[in-house]
């Protein structure tokens, strides 16, 4: 299994976990356009032999529906409204996590940052990066981006 | 009467739903309460009981690792058990941890289960 299956692997089973989400991979090319895409983005870094950054670009609607499934409240409620942005960030925070043990193993010491939200100027970059994951989630598109740098030694 | 818990995640999505776990443990609970960070919880704990701390690690101001060194140092506090609820899952990690006295060490997602099995294991049956 290659690093993007990896990938969508630890992204589907912490989404269903977590928010009894199901993720699919979209059989055509549903890029959104991001000049009409409402997505919030969310990121968070990583710190170990090798350094790097994991970004998740959700509909606002999409994060809304995560923090009603997490909480346990109808997707209509104010506070899934309220707390859609600590969802996707809780969601990343995991998925990263989980994503580390899957590609690096359980032995080596990674430290994570805390989420940040992302400029939304940053989206039109990552939509084009070769190496995206677009997914569909509850029918909205949610696109995962990686990065790895190679950790500075001596 | 039951345990008195406390739950400290920077989270607020997540200090929501680990409320909302441990009522599905059906343990008792006298009290649940809960913190956003080291500094607040141990500002609870100066007015109150706590039987058990869940712990994130990574929090802005101080973080999990910071609080329990703190409460080691508390005469009142140092023998409070603490159980890392993080999303880290390294096998040196938490050796650390448990070397510094951490009880436990939750991964996310977590499930009322292991929550349960948790408490059980370190607090006992509440009698």
């Amino acid at each position: 299994m290659d690093l993007r299956e990896q990938t969508i692997q630890v992204i589907a089973r912490i989404l269903g976990e977590t928010a009894y989400i199901f993720v699919e991979i979209p059989d055509e090319n549903p890029i959104p356009d991001p000049d009409k895409w409402d997505a919030a983005g969310v990121s968070l870094r990583f710190y170990g032999s090798e350094n790097g950054e994991m970004r998740m670009w959700a509909s606002r609607g999409f994060a809304r529906c995560v923090a009603a499934n997490m909480l346990g409240i109808d997707e209509e409620d104010e506070t899934a409204q309220e707390k859609g942005l600590d969802a996707l960030k809780e969601s990343l925070n995991i998925i990263l996590g989980n994503y580390i043990t899957t590609i690096y193993g359980v032995e080596p010491v990674f430290d994570l940052g805390l989420p940040e939200p992302l400029d939304p100027a940053a989206l039109h970059t990552d939509l084009v990066r070769s190496d995206a994951i677009l997914l569909t989630a509850e029918d909205y598109p949610v696109l995962f981006v990686t990065d790895h740098v190679a950790a500075k030694t001596g | 009467m039951g345990y008195t818990v406390m739950v400290v995640d920077d989270s607020d999505t997540i200090r929501s739903v680990l409320v909302r776990t441990l009522g599905l443990t059906k343990l008792p609970f006298s009290e649940i309460l809960t913190a956003s960070n080291g500094v607040e919880a141990l500002e609870k704990m100066k007015e109150h009981w706590v039987d058990l701390v869940f712990s994130d690690l990574h929090m802005p101001e101080m973080g999990g690792i910071e609080l329990i060194r703190r409460m080691r140092e508390l005469p009142s506090y140092n023998e409070i058990p603490v159980v890392i609820v993080s999303t880290e899952g390294s096998t040196t990690r938490i050796d650390n941890l448990k070397e510094m006295g951490v009880k436990g060490y939750i991964r996310k997602p977590f499930t009322p289960e292991g929550i349960r099995n948790m408490i059980l294991s370190i607090l006992g049956t509440w009698e």
